[in-house]
């Protein structure tokens, strides 16, 4: 062990220890085997620092301290059935799960409409009885050198494994009410795995509510696998208490001519951060990825991107926008990187915010890095204020300056849930925006 | 209805106005013809109560009330209505949304209820056949993707539905060939009544032709500097403006 390692750090490595073969409990052995291998990993990598570029505005280290370390749990509070209710799309009326924590809580779940041989269960269960699937795809997509990925794979536990066999296409949307239901200040770890195999569909809306007022931490991945020819979509709805904080890690990699669209809608958290990762493993490959956060009070969102072209002939589309109030802070990196054999690569991206008060601050940073000589790729990054124009047109048809104002900042907002395939959502999704943007 | 005096304005350090004076009566058709530069769009704006524009002197009554201690929403609550020159286009907010929210903050100013989703309907149908716009632009977001032409019906539409007293044309003709020009001006004109005025701002006297006005003025370097019957448009259309420019000068005091 180094002995370089921050208190915070060491803090972690030693509850490790403590916790294999008590609470990290577990009969696959590749599971165990991961777990070490990740704290060993974690103990080289550590947390991500703020000298690093990529964690220039965000100091992790403020909020996941010492204490907060210790209080690393997979205890979980009941919840109540009105969360879950509030929490589900009304009229959609598709199976859902509750992860509670972290822990798939199977109790509290409906899926009953899923097609059969569709796996919704959770991790541990998956690398006993979908041993195959499991090891071939679990933590094989986590960028072993973020500090932060790493350390929730030493401690994964619970966490939701969805598998879709080829073949097969849900046609309804699975959503996924992530709950933390911790009474006092404490950190969990939550952890996703999306396999869809050939030829396969799978929609799925993620929603992440607090149950109390707590100050938490989450640390989440996600890894996605879309198989050839194969749809995924995903939609992630950052929605816990003002005092809570969430780092989002997706790591995502597609086949041969599948399709991947993936939404990040952060609307409440005092730091969000997302590290977004798109990677390519064969050619004819797309990929959708848009996002829209609101910033108020003191909050930070921040959203860092990378899309990695590395094969021939895909198409990728970036999209996030933003709207910044009081005292927050929006930061967003998009960095698209187009390999050398990546030829008649397209990829546009784009992020717009909107400044809505003095104090708040915004730090865009698009990245293009391009190899390949054949491609067509564009971005373009703008932050302001709302149209002085926009505003006085409005206003001189008898708006007053607050309705005004609604009614361009909610449009600037749907412009991003428009690109939402299933109706009963976007609908859903446009009234929710128009009512938080306010 | 409207009474300007001794209008002087500026806008980022610019004299623009330099002691306007304007009655508009109750159901009156007023043209404002002048160069380009003489302050025509800068009249229109500070009607219209443009915040950059800075009113150094003067005063503004409308229908007896003091016009520039209301905000723009204010005024056009009070039956203030401004056709734009370049019409702004706004992604995203649909024609419906925004002219129901529009008409009903009107109405409730006026005192009377909200009108139903129907009513609505039936009333916007109405008054886009006016201009000879689609009905269907309700559904299309305000203004984006509109032709040139459309854009501007869709201003004389918006009036339509605002019913105002007043109604300024700031350059409405700008940019429209002669059919577009004609259903422009047959909707303003089936918009004319006893208690409705119209102030219409203009560089040609084309549009006056079609929108045929009680009284004619001259703007030049931010005053009026002469009023007549429609005969003057004719008049200015033949000899230009600089006729006007060369007699002004001669009844100006000289500085020495």
């Amino acid at each position: 062990m180094s002995e370089k390692l921050s208190e915070t750090e060491s803090a972690f490595v030693s509850l490790h220890r403590t916790m294999v073969g008590q609470a990290l409990n577990g009969n696959s052995a590749s599971l165990v085997g991961l777990r070490q291998n990740a704290i060993n990993t974690f103990a080289n990598v550590g947390l991500p620092a703020r000298k690093s570029e990529a964690w220039k505005y965000t100091n992790i280290n403020a909020v996941l301290t010492k204490e907060l370390a210790a209080r690393l749990s997979f205890d979980t509070h009941k919840v109540k059935p009105r969360l879950v209710n509030e929490s589900l799309i009304p009229g959609l009326d598709s199976p859902f799960v509750v992860v509670n924590n972290g822990v798939l809580d199977l109790d509290s779940s409906n899926l009953s409409n899923l097609p059969n041989g569709v796996v919704v269960t959770t991790l541990q269960d998956a690398a006993e009885k979908h041993r195959s699937v499991f090891d071939s795809h679990f933590g094989k997509y986590v960028n072993e050198t973020e500090g932060l990925a790493v350390l929730n794979t030493a401690f994964v536990h619970g966490g939701l494994f969805v598998f879709v066999p080829k073949g097969i296409e849900v046609a309804e949307t699975l959503q996924v009410v992530h709950v933390v239901s911790s009474t006092e200040s404490s950190f969990i770890q939550p952890r996703t795995l999306f396999v869809v195999e050939e030829a396969a569909s799978l929609s799925v809306i993620e929603r992440l509510v607090s149950a109390t007022d707590s100050a938490t931490v989450s640390n989440r991945v996600i890894e996605t696998y879309t198989g050839k020819s194969s749809r995924l979509s995903i939609i992630r709805v950052q929605d816990e208490n003002v005092d809570s904080s969430t780092v989002t890690s997706l790591y995502s990699v597609q086949e041969r001519d599948s399709y991947v669209y993936d939404l990040t809608l952060s609307l409440s958290g005092k730091l969000i951060r997302n590290n977004l990762n798109f990677r390519h493993l064969d050619s004819h490959c797309e990929t959708h990825l848009n996002g829209f956060f609101i910033g108020r009070g003191d909050n930070q969102i921040d959203n860092h991107s990378i899309v990695d072209h590395a094969m021939p002939d895909c198409y990728s589309n970036e999209t996030f926008k933003g709207v910044l109030y009081d005292n927050s802070t929006g930061v967003f990196n998009g960095k698209v990187l187009v390999r050398r054999d990546a030829q008649r690569t397209n990829a546009y991206q784009s992020n717009r915010s909107i400044v809505v008060s003095d104090s708040a601050h915004m730090y865009s940073k698009p990245e293009l890095e391009i190899y390949a000589d054949d491609v067509k790729c564009s971005h373009g990054a703008t932050t302001g204020r709302l149209e002085p124009e926009s505003m006085f047109y409005l206003q001189s048809r008898g708006l007053s300056e607050e309705r005004a104002r609604a009614l361009l900042l909610g449009a600037f907002a749907r412009e991003v849930v428009e690109s939402v395939a299933n109706p009963v959502v976007r609908e859903y999704l446009t009234d929710e925006l128009n009512r938080r943007v306010l | 209805m409207l009474s300007i005096k001794n209008l002087h304005v500026q806008i980022e350090g610019n004299k623009i106005l330099n002691g306007l004076d304007l009655d508009v009566e109750p159901g009156m058709i007023h043209a404002i013809m002048g160069p380009n530069g003489s302050g025509k769009s800068t009249l229109a704006s500070v009607l219209a109560g443009r915040e950059e524009y800075e009113v150094l002197e003067g005063e503004i009554t409308f229908k007896g009330q003091d016009l520039l201690e209301l905000g723009p929403d204010e005024r056009a609550r009070e039956g203030l209505f401004l056709a734009f020159q370049y019409p702004v286009e706004l992604p995203g907010v649909s024609m419906s949304n925004f002219l129901k929210e529009a008409v009903n903050s009107v109405r409730e100013h006026r005192g009377l209820p909200p009108l139903s989703s129907a009513e609505f309907l039936k009333d916007m149908k109405e008054k886009a056949a006016l201009v000879d716009l689609n009905p269907d632009l309700k559904r299309r977001s305000v203004n984006e993707g509109f032709s040139g032409g459309e854009k501007k019906r869709n201003e004389i539409f918006q009036l339509a539905m605002l019913d105002p007293t007043l109604a300024i044309l700031d350059e409405t003709d700008s940019g429209l060939d002669i059919d577009a020009l004609r259903i422009v001006a047959d909707g303003v004109n089936k918009l004319r009544d006893e208690n409705r005025s119209f102030v219409v701002i203009t560089h040609y006297q084309r549009l006056l032709n079609y929108i045929v006005p009680d009284v004619v003025h001259v703007l030049l370097n931010g005053r009026i500097v002469k009023s007549g019957t429609k005969d003057l448009a004719l008049q200015l259309e033949e000899k230009g403006y600089d006729w006007l420019k060369s007699e002004i000068e001669l009844s100006e005091p000289t500085t020495a």
